[in-house]
């Protein structure tokens, strides 16, 4: 299990730096590019100039709602969490992109965990479901082709739904709190009406609940990283 | 003769001597021989010669006393009802007193005891009941010291038994003799146990008087309230055995809990070491003198000189500590910029001890130093006095430095003056800040100069009146002052210094010239002023619209000399300034604008205004007019130029149909265009300067002409006022209106197709089309139709005024239905669109007679007709007669109420029928009555035309009735005879029988009621029944009684060692229920009496046995003994421990109680039960691992038993253990 938790831990930063060295060098290359086009050669046609190629994709992106289907791992941070579930489980999400002037896009997007584990120390079957609503603010950059990079941040809230599962003992305790989310997004156009993504999100849910004896601080901080496929209206 | 009469002589002595012999006195007591009781109403007598010369009857004592005379060979005998009589002699003297106690033997022997508790001390009320074989003889109650007395009892073997609350019963055989007392004492073993301890202070370990102490035993409080006492202890005494939680509460204290565990006849102790309540200081903490609440100040809770608490002060300088012990506490309180506080403080239990602090502020200084502020050098000897309010609070005076200082000074606002000859006073205002030095310095300017001179015309030397003086010391302006008639000004407050000076005056130049004021001396300034130019101003403008006309030239002429040039701005304005005063010509010129001169006069200082409205240059109209249909042209038609209705200029065209017009202003027009046999056009045209505009006109023909009448369809008259509306497709083109003779004529129609309408009040509209021809009259003529009426109204019931929802409305013209309506809940009906004229209206609904009347519909108008039926009456007939025989019955009454009032009465005729006419439709009340019978009475409803029937039988009047029945033993189904059966009604008793021979019974003559009825007879329990009695019927009450119950005894004891096993649990089941249950006693009896004769089975159960059933017969009035032998049961579970686990996920710490144990040494151990604090949660499995998990007991304290369970279902001996938070 820890060198899973290792190799996801490893996994889900490398992914993360890549995406952003891999957004901003494409994008320096790309500018750098285009400025030794205008030293070296003459103006090209309109039709050919890749500043006007590159404002008429990134116009057609602009003019869109996209809605978004996602499968992903969530990779706790918090110890608790890891012992009791372990350090990889599976994420659903639908997620809606509402566009914006200015290459900004409005989300909002909805993640359901379901995940049974042991409590610690008697190792009693738990079940937890996670239900989280998130919202923000993302930023959109041409890479090139039909291939765009997405950097967001915003707000997320989670209902959290525990059970441990005895015998003669078998209480829900619900909980809930809000944190904060950053996203990292590539996605590829088809056809104008079909997109796939690779993303990889940060949380930070970290919230303090009163139980008997001492407050318990609920982490539910970690990495998503996984696929999507959505269209694009 | 002397014989006789000395004979008579010694009578009469001897009969005067025999009153002086006086009585003698018998006394004594009557007692009983064996307890020496005093027994009273015992009868004494006494005898002599066999004659009774005395009775006397003892006291309650046992005392009697009497008189006797004198004399031997009495015999006194004592007689008491149940004692044996006894006679003892006596010998009475002149005047004494005898005394004769009587011990009298009883008749029957006694049987006393003492009845005391195994714990200790009599038993007070414990029955007693004495047996004589299967009979009860008599019973009886101990009294407090637990004894009792039963006399009387005949010679023989008795059986006595005796049972107390939370006791064992038990049972003793004795003998008992004539006139001997027989003692059996019991001590009753306890069926309970006795829970005592004591409660402490836990600090100071001195006892707590009246702690409340509560046993709850699963979940329920068995016992509360028990107070302790003045040295802290308790003792709960009748405890059943098991496992108790218990509390111990005091006030002040804060409460505990524990488990104990007790056992019958056993005390076991329970000490409780209580926590007192902390207590809690808390209070505010303010500025002194402002009381404002200072926020952050630092509390401290000394206890001695240990640091206990420590807190801070809120924004409302509010502080709290809690949870300290009761104790003594020393409150420090620190505060930034505030002297620090100290005070004492004592904590009770449970309460709050409020410590206010008022701090004072730490003072602050105020220093500085006085300098002169020419100079800036120190003023030594200045004299510094500072106040608060209107109060000096401090002064000093500046040293050689000119430095001052002050300390000691509270926190607040000052006012500070320095003083120093030759120097003005100075006055500031300070701030004193806590544990600051605020520097206050003062720069003092001496005492003013005086500045003085005249302000006149420059060249003339003329004095200038109202010139202002300003004098400014750098850019700061110090004085102004204005000069009087004479130019002269003077300004006496300037500090000595250079000034800068400055005179103005209006259409004058103003100078500036500097002055140096010497201290207390005078400086005279003269000023000399030259006058302003002045400015020449104004506007350019289109001279017809008005507009601004940028960039327009001004030129200013001085004869032929220019002498400013200026242009306006986007605005038109322009301004020309600095010219001498004189007269000037300007010139106003822009391209596209005539040129344009004016002369200025300009005057010293001021601003002269001069406008220009410039000419644009001229434009020009040409172009050519010509057939709109054949586009030929059109030669000598008119071409007309207007500017808004003014005729500007006119032109014919020429053979080519063309035309021109010059010398038009720039601006919009409008173009005319006329000519014979063609209509008139006109188009606007704007004309720019200096531009030509072509304007082309197409004349279309001549229209054609339209004209008609409009007439009354039916009656052919003329309508006026018709609107008559012309369209063009959908395009209104032309509207008019008929005259008084309804004639219309629209004479300017273009030759088209039209739709023409023709709409007039009261009339339906109509449309016709027709095709107008250039320059003829067409002919449209119209006949319109009157607009329908409508009829509407309500129909309503003549009686109740109610609306009579669906009468049909029929609406004849002539013979002929021409519409109908039908009238609605609210009885309103409405029929639309009928043609103005005369009708016939007929209402008809159900039940109501039919109505007709007439109506004249006017058109456009709503005719309302309302209706008022009638309802048409009806009838109730009907028979009465005896509801048993059927016969009619004869003038019986009959009465009908509507609603509470009498409507109709009438009789029934020889063959009981009767009839009431006349009734309106409606539901009656009817009543029937007649006598010897009982009335009745029923509803009838009246349908209009209809007659109800209704009839009655009635039930003659009712007699009394009766209870009877048959009494049986319950279990033979024998008839019982002489069974005493008794009548209650409610508590009293109406009447009595006995059962016969058949066991029947029958009691008569009761009034219709309901009654209890109870039978009684010897060896039978008592029964009751309910008996519901009606008129005229016989009740029937069976009993079948049960035979008086039967007892059940005997011994339990250890199958292998024959010991007695007390505490042995006796359960009496029935039919396989569990109806009755008893413990051993310590000698392992038991006793269970009261049941009813039948088949039980018994079954004894012991924790350290196995449990043993058995089956007894039980006959009434009989003891049946059953013995049981027991074996042993499981040994109990060993080790039993507990720890608290945190069980832990991710949002749930789930704190859980382990329990672990070994097993129990015996063989066959089936299963664990495991109870929490008295009810039982869970059995585990003996092959399971020995250990358990109670999950969610977050905070709580529980006491675990477990036992061990084998496979007969014996359980073994519990463990308990208590653990928690």
């Amino acid at each position: 299990m820890n060198r899973t938790s290792s190799f996801f831990r490893i996994l889900c930063a490398l992914s993360t730096f890549c995406l952003g060295s891999f957004i901003s060098a494409n994008s320096s290359i790309f500018l750098q590019s285009r400025h030794h086009r205008y030293k070296l050669n003459k103006p090209l046609p309109k039709e050919q100039d890749p500043e006007f190629i590159k404002q008429v994709n990134t116009d057609i992106s602009m003019q869109k709602v996209t809605c978004e289907g996602r499968v992903a791992f969530f990779l706790p941070l918090g110890k608790d969490f890891q012992k009791t579930y372990g350090y990889s489980n599976l994420s659903y999400q639908l997620e809606a992109l509402f566009l914006l002037p200015k290459n900004l896009n409005w989300w909002s997007n909805f993640s359901f965990l379901h995940t049974d584990g042991h409590s610690s120390p008697l190792k009693n079957p738990a079940r937890l479901d996670i239900y989280s609503l998130s919202f923000g603010a993302s930023y959109v950059f041409y890479v090139f082709n039909t291939i765009y990079a997405y950097i967001g941040l915003g707000g997320l809230y989670s209902w959290t739904n525990e059970q441990i599962r005895t015998i003669d003992f078998r209480p829900y305790v619900r909980r809930n709190g809000g944190g904060f989310i950053s996203k990292l997004k590539i996605s590829r156009e088809i056809e104008n009406q079909f997109f796939l993504s690779f993303f990889s999100n940060y949380q930070l849910l970290n919230f303090k609940k009163k139980s008997h004896f001492k407050a318990m601080r609920v982490n539910l901080s970690g990495f998503y990283v996984g696929i999507g496929a959505g269209l694009i209206f | 003769m002397r014989q006789w009469k000395s004979l008579i002589y010694i009578l009469i002595c001897l009969i005067a001597l025999e009153p002086l012999e006086a009585l003698a006195t018998v006394q004594g007591t009557v007692r009983d021989k064996n307890t020496q009781a005093a027994i009273a109403g015992a009868t004494v007598k006494a005898f002599r010669n066999n004659k009774l010369r005395g009775t006397a009857t003892t006291q309650a004592d046992g005392s009697y006393s009497m008189d006797l005379q004198p004399g031997n060979n009495y015999n006194i005998v004592a007689t008491a009802t149940n004692y044996q009589s006894k006679a003892i002699g006596a010998k009475l003297k002149n005047g004494n007193t005898k005394t004769i106690n009587f011990n009298l033997l009883p008749t029957g022997g006694t049987i006393d005891g003492n009845v005391q508790s195994e714990l200790g001390g009599p038993i007070n009320n414990a029955t007693i009941q004495v047996f004589q074989g299967p009979f009860l003889i008599a019973t009886t109650t101990t009294d407090i010291n637990g004894d009792y007395n039963v006399p009387n009892i005949a010679k023989g073997f008795y059986f006595i038994v005796a049972s107390a609350t939370s006791h064992r019963t038990a049972y003793k055989g004795t003998f008992v003799k004539q006139g001997q007392i027989s003692t059996v004492d019991f001590n009753l073993s306890s069926t309970s146990g006795t829970l005592q301890g004591k409660v402490i202070d836990l600090a100071t370990t001195d006892p707590i008087e009246g702690a409340f102490i509560e046993a709850i035993s699963k979940g329920v409080v068995i016992s509360s309230s028990t107070e302790t006492d003045a040295n802290g202890d308790y003792s709960i005494t009748g405890l059943a055995p098991g496992m108790y939680s218990v509390n111990a509460m005091a006030e002040n204290y804060e409460e505990e809990i524990k488990g104990a565990k007790i056992s019958v006849g056993q005390t076991t102790t329970l000490n409780f070491e209580l926590e007192q309540n902390p207590g809690e200081i808390q209070g505010t903490v303010t500025d002194a003198l402002t009381t404002d609440p200072i926020q952050g100040a630092k509390i401290r809770i000394f206890q001695g000189t240990s640091l206990i608490a420590t807190t801070l002060t809120d924004e409302a300088g509010f502080y709290s500590v809690d949870t300290l012990a009761p104790d003594s506490y020393t409150v420090s309180v620190i505060a930034t910029d505030y002297q620090d506080k100290i005070e004492g403080a004592v904590v009770s239990a449970g309460e709050i001890t409020v410590v206010n602090f008022a701090l004072n502020p730490q003072p602050g200084t105020v220093e500085g130093t006085v300098t002169d502020k020419a100079s800036a050098n120190p003023i030594a000897g200045a004299k510094i006095i500072i106040y608060q309010g209107t109060n000096i609070v401090a002064s000093t005076i500046t040293d050689e430095v000119g430095f001052y200082s002050v300390e000691t000074l509270a926190p607040g606002s000052y006012l500070i003056t320095a003083n120093s000859s030759g120097y003005q006073e100075k006055i500031e205002g300070v701030l004193v800040s806590a544990n600051t030095t605020t520097t206050v310095d003062f720069k003092l300017v001496a005492n003013p100069g005086i500045l003085n001179g005249t302000v006149t015309i420059f060249g003339t030397q003329d004095p200038i009146v109202g010139a202002e003086v300003r004098v400014f010391k750098g850019s700061n302006l110090i004085a102004s002052v204005l000069t009087d008639n004479t130019g002269f000004y003077s300004i006496d407050t300037l500090a000595p210094g250079n000034y800068k000076v400055v005179a103005l005056a209006r259409n004058y130049q103003k100078k500036v010239m500097g002055a140096k004021i010497v201290n207390g001396e005078t400086t005279t300034t003269n000023f000399a002023l030259k006058t302003n130019p002045g400015s020449l101003k104004g506007t350019v403008t289109d001279k017809d619209t008005s507009n601004p006309i940028s960039s327009a030239t001004l030129k200013i002429f001085k004869g032929s000399t220019l002498i400013a040039t200026s242009l306006t701005n986007a605005a038109g304005f322009y301004q020309i300034n600095k010219l001498p005063p004189s007269t000037y010509t300007a010139v106003a010129s822009k391209f596209g604008y005539q040129d344009r001169m004016r002369g200025a006069k300009i005057k010293a200082g001021e601003v002269n205004t001069l406008n220009f409205k410039l000419n644009p240059n001229p434009g020009s109209i040409n172009g050519t007019i010509t057939d709109k249909d054949t586009t030929d042209p059109i030669p000598g038609a008119e071409v007309e130029i207007y500017q808004g209705i003014n005729l500007i200029a006119s032109a014919i065209t020429d053979s080519l149909g063309f035309y021109s017009i010059d010398t038009l202003a720039p601006g919009s027009y409008i173009v005319l265009g006329t000519a014979d046999g063609y209509q008139e056009k006109a188009v606007g045209a704007t004309v720019e300067a200096g531009d030509t505009t072509t304007v082309n006109l197409a004349l279309s023909s001549s229209p054609g002409t339209l004209n008609g009448t409009v007439t009354d369809a039916e009656t052919l008259s003329a309508v006026s006022g018709a609107e008559i509306q012309v369209f063009q497709g959908t395009t209104l083109i032309a509207t008019t209106l008929t005259n008084n003779v309804g004639f219309y004529e629209i004479s300017t129609l273009a030759p088209e197709k039209y739709i023409v309408s023709a709409t007039a009040d009261g009339y339906q509209e109509k449309m016709q089309s027709i095709t107008i021809i250039a320059d003829q009259i067409s002919t449209l003529d119209f006949a319109l139709s009157s607009n329908p009426g409508t009829l509407e109204g309500t129909v309503i019931d003549a009686d109740t005024q109610n609306p009579i929802a669906g009468t049909s409305i029929d609406i004849f013209k002539g013979a002929t239905i021409i519409a109908n309506g039908i009238t609605d809940d609210e009885g309103f009906y409405s029929v639309n669109s009928l043609p103005t004229g005369s009708y016939i209206l007929v209402a008809t609904a159900a039940g109501y007679q039919q109505k007709i009347t007439g109506a004249i519909i006017t058109s456009n108008e709503t005719t309302t007709v309302d209706f008022v039926l009638e309802t048409r009456p009806g009838t109730i007939g009907g028979n009465v007669n005896d509801a048993v025989t059927t016969n009619p019955i004869e003038g019986a009454e009959i009465r009908i109420f509507k609603r509470a009032n009498l409507i109709a009465s009438t009789l029934t005729d020889l063959n009981g029928d009767y009839l009431v006419n006349f009734l309106s439709p409606d539901t009656y009340f009817e009543l029937a009555t007649a006598e010897s019978y009982q009335g009745s009475a029923r509803s009838a409803t009246v349908d209009p035309n209809e007659t109800t029937e209704v009839n009655f039988s009635l039930e003659s009047t009712p007699g009394p009735g009766a209870i009877e029945g048959i009494i049986t033993d319950n279990l033979t189904q024998e008839p019982l005879s002489s069974v005493l059966v008794q009548v209650y009604k409610d508590t009293t008793l109406i009447d009595t029988t006995f059962s016969g021979a058949g066991g029947s019974y029958n009691i008569s003559l009761l009034e219709p009621d309901t009654y209890i009825v109870t039978a009684i007879i010897e060896d039978y329990q008592q029964e009751f029944a309910t008996a519901i009695v009606t008129a005229d019927n016989t009740t029937i009450v069976n009993f079948a009684l049960d035979a008086s119950p039967g007892t059940i005894y005997g011994k339990v004891t250890d199958e292998r060692t024959t010991e007695p096993l007390p505490g042995t649990s006796i359960e009496i089941f029935s039919d396989g229920n569990l109806i009755r249950a008893e413990l051993t006693d310590s000698e392992g009896n038991y006793l269970v009496s009261s049941l009813a004769a039948g088949d039980y089975t018994v079954t004894a159960i012991n924790d350290n046995f196995s449990p043993e059933s058995k089956t007894a017969t039980v006959l009434q009035n009989q003891l049946t003994q059953l013995n049981f032998q027991l074996g042993e049961g499981p040994a109990p579970v060993r080790d039993l421990s507990a720890e608290i686990i945190y069980n832990e996920l991710v949002t749930i710490l789930d704190i859980t109680h382990r329990l672990r144990w070994k097993t129990s040494t015996s063989p066959n151990i089936e299963s664990y039960r495991i109870y929490r604090n008295g009810l039982h949660i869970y059995s585990l499995s003996a092959k399971a691992p020995l250990l358990y998990d109670d999950h969610g007991r977050n905070g709580k304290i529980d006491t675990y038993t477990v036992e061990a369970v084998n496979e007969f279902g014996s359980v073994s001996a519990s463990k308990s253990i208590v653990i928690g938070k």
